[in-house]
């Protein structure tokens, strides 16, 4: 029988010959149905220009994927990607918050409308950004609310994105800061320079009470990545997977195929 | 008896990164620290000067507050904001061509009650940073004429559009304003801004 998704692959290892044909076929039968029931849904926030379209691109496979929702805005669209198989993506692609405050006060309200039907809440931020806080506030009196409130706090992903531009706001002229392109990895100097300010962005974390206490998120539910380079995703992609009651569903179906062959390369 | 400094107060306010520090620095000829992975100015500081440029006060004095948007909320650094706009006879609002401006909206609208009447202050908001390249540039569009240095026409487009944004969302939030397009470190617009703050 020919296996559409990587999810039957591992059930034949895991079930082996210890049940009969029929028997597998009724798991897989139920496993699909959860699979084709629905789309699997994606929410994608964050201030404009932190790469909420390129994560699309190489997180979620959405090749030349762009954005059409003009700033200021308040349309929402929902965006049905057939994968494969019965299988469909939903991508809620959201206008970026922190533009002006009248308009953030509708995005807010848009939030607690959306937010409760999604399977996975991807939360964008520039890593190399200055004023976090503002992403902390929106986050802490707006985001998480909703999820409390809907019991879905685990579907929430906080993802540091550009993690490869740390270097250039340190210095612009130093070579050695710049991302080495031919590996597809940091030099030393950026390593070093990129441990110490995800260190500070942690510890930010726990200052705003986002990490480390009741009503907060998990460590496991923050990632850090870079979209443009494919770099670390495979923790973003075990992000998805931990997320919330359906998050499996990504990996176990198209998870590993949408990530670029590069995307092997680890954050150590 | 001790002679007391009858001073022109500015404060200057911003996202962290806008460039206040150093914005001050080309204004006022000081040397604040300025930091560029981290935001540095952590405290409320004042520089005082010595100055006939205004009639009516002997001194400038320039309140540098802490950047916008570092803390989830204000309380850290309300305290400085509030004094700092409440003696202050001209605010400068700093900010660059990057849209993002819910997080400065929020703290004018917070200080809008701190206001000191009495002097009737001025609101001047100043485009830093106008030679900076963002992601929708292509090399084929230059933004900076070196040979005279000032905006190339594209960029002088973007910074109307700019402008006229500025003026829609900071409309009725604070005070009336007017903006001055500068960029510090390229001594570009600095005469036009300090007379804009200055002249009453």
């Amino acid at each position: 029988m020919e296996q559409k998704f990587a999810i039957e692959k591992l059930l034949s290892a895991i079930l082996g010959d210890k049940v009969s044909e029929g028997e597998r076929n009724q798991v897989m039968e139920a496993i699909n149905s959860e699979i084709t029931e629905k789309p699997f849904r994606v929410a994608v926030i964050g201030q404009s220009g932190v790469g909420k379209s390129t994560t699309l691109n190489s997180v979620f496979g959405l090749k030349n994927y762009t954005s059409d929702i003009a700033e200021g805005t308040t349309d929402i669209e929902e965006k049905i990607f057939e994968m494969r198989d019965g299988f469909n993506l939903s991508i809620y692609d959201m206008p970026g918050i922190g533009y002006d405050v009248d308009k953030d006060a509708e995005y807010e309200r848009m939030y607690a409308k959306i937010l409760p039907d999604c399977d996975v809440i991807v939360y964008i931020i520039n890593a190399h950004a200055k004023d976090i806080g503002e992403d902390c506030r929106i986050l802490r009196d707006v985001v998480l609310p909703v999820c409390n409130t809907n019991q879905i706090k685990d579907n929430l992903i906080l993802a540091f994105n550009k993690i490869d531009t740390i270097g250039e706001s340190e210095d612009p002229n130093d070579p050695e800061l710049r991302w080495n392109v031919t590996e597809n990895l940091p030099t030393e100097k950026l390593k070093k320079a990129i441990k110490v300010k995800l260190s500070d962005l942690t510890d930010k974390l726990i200052d705003e009470k986002l990490i480390g206490s009741v009503d907060a998120i998990e460590p496991h539910q923050v990632v850090f990545y870079s979209a443009i380079y494919n770099y670390n995703l495979s923790e973003f992609l075990r992000a998805i997977t931990k997320a919330g009651k359906r998050g499996w569903i990504w990996t176990a179906t198209v998870g590993f195929e949408q990530i670029g062959k590069w995307s092997d390369k680890k954050l150590s | 008896m001790i002679p007391i400094l009858n001073t022109y107060n500015i404060c200057f306010l911003g996202r962290t990164g806008n460039g206040k520090s150093s914005l001050i620095n080309s204004l006022f000829g000081r040397s604040l620290l300025t930091d560029p992975l981290v935001p540095c100015t952590k405290i409320l500081s004042a520089t005082t000067k010595l100055s006939d440029e205004i009639a009516g006060f002997d001194a400038i004095t320039a309140y540098d507050t802490p950047g916008i948007g570092e803390f989830s909320s204000i309380v850290p650094y309300q305290r400085y904001y509030e004094y700092a706009v409440s003696d202050s006879h001209c605010i400068v609002l700093v900010t660059t061509l990057d849209r993002n401006d819910a997080s400065a909206q929020r703290l004018l609208m917070a200080l809008k009650g701190f206001i000191n009447k009495d002097y009737n202050p001025k609101f001047v908001i100043a485009l830093n940073h106008i030679d900076s390249r963002t992601a929708i540039e292509t090399k084929e569009n230059e933004v900076w004429n070196e040979t005279t240095n000032e905006p190339t026409e594209y960029r002088q487009n973007q910074i109307v559009q700019r402008m006229d944004m500025l003026n829609q969302k900071f409309a009725s939030k604070f005070l009336p304003f007017e903006t001055i397009p500068v960029c510090a470190i390229r001594g570009y617009g600095l005469d036009k801004l300090k007379n804009s703050i200055l002249n009453k």
